[in-house]
């Protein structure tokens, strides 16, 4: 019997409030550097975007 | 993306400027395009694969090797052009995504030199124009790359393809490319990528950094960590390769088995071996399982094994320690000395210390015992039967458990040799020399896969479990290790940061994986249900494969030679079941603004869209295609346009186009759509065919 969608909704948000604040930050905005790239097969420079946010993030 | 208008200029059959337009999303999202053999379908359906990828499909390339030397300009312009005169051969396609309105142009200069030879001034070159917040055009310095995020390629062949096709998804070489497209198109990449990036060069970027400032100890354990992730890495890489190895192999089984199945002469061989092989299955498993209760039981009380002799001796101990009287003691330590404090004895006499009544009752100490020795006496007294019958009781239960793993190897023996023997009969030359070349590379197939499951998987996994654990053991130390400065403790807030998005990002790619992997076969079980007539159950496996399965016995098992139409039409189920749950991703995404998962709006651009289908499906696909995807855009032939297709898709159309073919031959015929004629194919007058497009009047 699948889930319903609250459930999913429930699991999904336990998980994020695990992360402290800056750490729920940098998940947002990792997803959203990897984004920009996910139709490149290899994504150039992914690492560097990477840690720029990681860098701009956790001070 | 929802595409509204292209328009084709000089584009192969389409002479001219050539505009169509098409339904959008709503009811009526279905747009409908009639033309006959050779008028321009494929052509058509390739035009929005160019204009979008660059690219073609293999029967559009026609035996060119690379898209770039297809000829893509229309035959009479390009003989209608003076020497030295130039063609521009171009797609436009208007199409809206994300609320951004775009017009994406694909286009080619082709010139014709003094002799008349055809020459590329302009290769394929790509632009894109779209309208901003501010409702000022603009253009995208990167029309290719912007193209390629609305759409990867790789999922191109989910929406633009040949109905009498797309049963391709169904065998087991699309497998790959199916899970593929699901991970790409509903995030799961997303996500994997994102935790191969932080726990690889993001990780070890700050493992460095740390201890680089963490002196000569910091170093060295880096030095040994690099090196142990090295290993773990080709480890890894290693177990991947046996893991794609032992799917091909099964394919391949899979292939032969279905090729056995046809045979006549071997039916009730190939019966019984699946019968053996369904046993051989259970019994292995039951193998298995008793080694794991075994394993469970030497855990939990194996260690009294080795300790009879020491609970013996224990009990000898105690027995004569009561014999002499030293046991039960008559008092407790706390109690005498309460009274030594107290300098009273029970009895009311006074105590002073250095009297002989003192001298007496501290004479009792030396006759008691602490109270945590008492309770370690009591405790051993009780505990020792206990102790000794547990003993007996596990003795049974691995005796039993070893005496029923023996009897299923026996088992286990009899059937490998009832099977080996099954394979000989198989493979005897008196069936022909098909079934013994097929059951031959069966008989390596499975000697590959057995080593694959029982030897090199199982040693592998052993050996990336044992890298893993060591190099958690290694980060312990390196956290462990001083960091003198700040600097060295930000890398270290910043891994903890990393380590601790990384585990969330697997954890919610997880769940996503299980909810796709339901949600899915949900659907395409419903789809499946309604339309096809075999009491066959479609959904996808774990891995993301397509499966047809038929109950036997109580048991799912692979529906082995299902027909082209049956695997059209479980494929068309599969990219329905996906676009709709893209859509179903984007519009719940749509209302909460911090939505992880995106989705999106998909159009889906159908070639010979009821190809080879029989009567009752084509009625069942008619009537769910326009619920498949928010636009969904058709070409047909006319014997493809039949009456039950024409009345279940009617309500739904939004735009209907005839493609008017001028053909070189002197023949000529009229379509009747909605009770009115169209030019369907006329005489070309001047030498060259070409395609028109005329709309067809909605009423």
């Amino acid at each position: 019997m699948p889930e319903s969608d609250s459930e999913r909704q429930q699991k999904l948000r336990s998980i994020l409030e695990e992360l402290d604040e800056d750490e729920r930050e940098l998940f947002s905005k990792v997803l959203q550097a990897e984004q920009q790239k996910i139709h490149m097969s290899i994504p150039r420079n992914i690492n560097d975007d990477l840690w720029k946010v990681l860098t701009e993030t956790i001070r | 993306m929802i595409f509204e208008q292209m328009t084709l200029s000089d584009f192969r059959q389409f002479a001219g400027k050539q505009p169509i337009r098409f339904a959008t999303e709503g009811r009526q999202n279905v747009t409908v395009i009639h033309g006959f053999n050779g008028a321009g379908k494929t052509a058509l359906l390739n035009a929005f694969t160019w204009v979008l990828y660059n690219s073609f499909s293999d029967d559009f390339l026609d035996g060119e090797e690379n898209a770039s030397s297809v000829r893509l300009e229309n035959e009479a312009a390009f003989a209608a052009l003076e020497p030295g005169g130039c063609i521009r051969t171009s797609i436009e396609l208007i199409f809206r995504d994300s609320g951004r309105k775009y017009t994406a142009e694909r286009f080619i200069e082709v010139s014709k030199d003094e002799n008349g030879t055809r020459r590329v001034v302009t290769p394929a070159t790509a632009t894109l124009l779209y309208v901003d917040e501010s409702g000022e055009q603009k253009e995208s310095h990167n029309p290719d790359e912007t193209l390629q995020r609305m759409l990867p390629t790789r999922l191109h062949p989910f929406f633009f393809f040949n109905g009498e096709r797309i049963e391709r998804l169904a065998s087991p070489k699309a497998y790959q490319e199916i899970a593929g497209g699901v991970r790409t198109l509903l995030d799961i990449e997303l996500f994997k990528r994102a935790e191969d990036h932080l726990e690889g060069d993001m990780s070890r970027r700050l493992r460095n950094e740390i201890t680089s400032h963490a002196g000569d100890a910091g170093r060295e354990l880096e030095a040994e960590r690099a090196k142990v992730d090295g290993q773990f890495e080709a480890k890894v890489k290693e177990s991947e390769q046996h893991e794609r190895n032992l799917a091909a192999l099964e394919e391949d089984r899979e292939r032969i088995d279905a090729k056995l199945d046809t045979m006549a002469d071997l039916a009730n061989l190939l019966t019984r071996r699946k019968e053996a092989e369904k046993l051989e299955a259970e019994i292995k498993n039951s193998i298995r399982e008793r080694r794991q209760d075994l394993a469970r039981e030497l855990s939990r009380n194996g260690y009294l094994w080795l300790v009879p002799d020491v609970l013996e001796s224990a009990q000898q101990t105690l027995t004569a320690a009561r014999e002499k009287g030293k046991l039960p003691s008559l008092y407790r330590l706390q109690f005498v000395e309460d009274i030594l404090d107290s300098k009273q004895c029970i009895c009311g006499a006074e105590l002073a210390p250095g009297s002989t009544s003192y001298a007496q009752v501290e004479g009792l100490k030396a006759q008691t015992y602490s109270d945590g020795l008492q309770d370690v006496v009591n405790k051993t007294s009780g505990g020792i039967g206990v102790l000794k019958r547990r003993v007996d009781e596990s003795q049974g239960d691995i005796d039993r458990l070893q005496s029923q793993r023996d009897s299923l190897r026996t088992k286990l023996t009899e059937l490998e040799e009832e099977l080996s023997e099954l394979s000989a009969k198989i493979g005897d030359r008196e069936h022909g020399e098909d079934p013994a070349r097929l059951e031959n590379r069966r008989r390596k197939i499975d000697s590959e896969i057995v080593m694959l499951k029982e030897v090199r998987i199982p040693k592998v996994r052993k050996e990336v479990a044992d890298f893993r654990e060591e190099l958690a053991r290694l980060d312990r130390e390196i956290r462990n290790v001083e960091r003198a400065d700040a600097q060295g403790q930000l890398a270290q807030r910043r891994l903890d940061a990393v380590i601790n998005v990384g585990r969330a990002l697997s954890r919610i790619r997880q769940l996503r994986h299980t909810e796709l992997r339901d949600d899915l076969s949900a659907k395409l079980e419903e789809v499946w249900g309604r339309i096809a007539i075999k009491d066959y159950s479609a959904s996808l496996d774990n891995e993301f494969r397509l499966r047809l399965t038929k109950q036997i016995d109580g048991e799912e098992v692979p529906v082995r030679g299902a027909s082209t139409g049956e695997k059209q039409v479980l494929s068309l189920g599969f990219v329905g079941a996906l676009g709709a749950k893209a859509q179903d991703t984007y519009e719940k995404a749509k209302k909460s603004p911090s939505a992880i998962f995106r989705g999106g709006l998909y159009p889906l651009v159908i070639d010979s869209a009821f190809g080879n289908l029989e009567v009752e499906y084509r009625r069942e696909v008619a009537r769910w295609m326009p619920t498949l995807a928010p636009q969904v855009i058709i070409m047909v032939s006319e014997s493809q346009w039949r009456q039950e297709v024409e009345q279940e898709l009617l309500s739904r159309i939004g735009a209907e186009w005839v493609m008017r073919l001028e053909t070189t031959k002197n023949r000529s015929r009229n379509i009747t759509l909605r009770d009115a004629e169209y030019s369907y194919v006329i005489s070309s007058d001047d030498g060259y065919e070409r395609t028109t497009f005329v709309e067809v009047e909605l009423g």
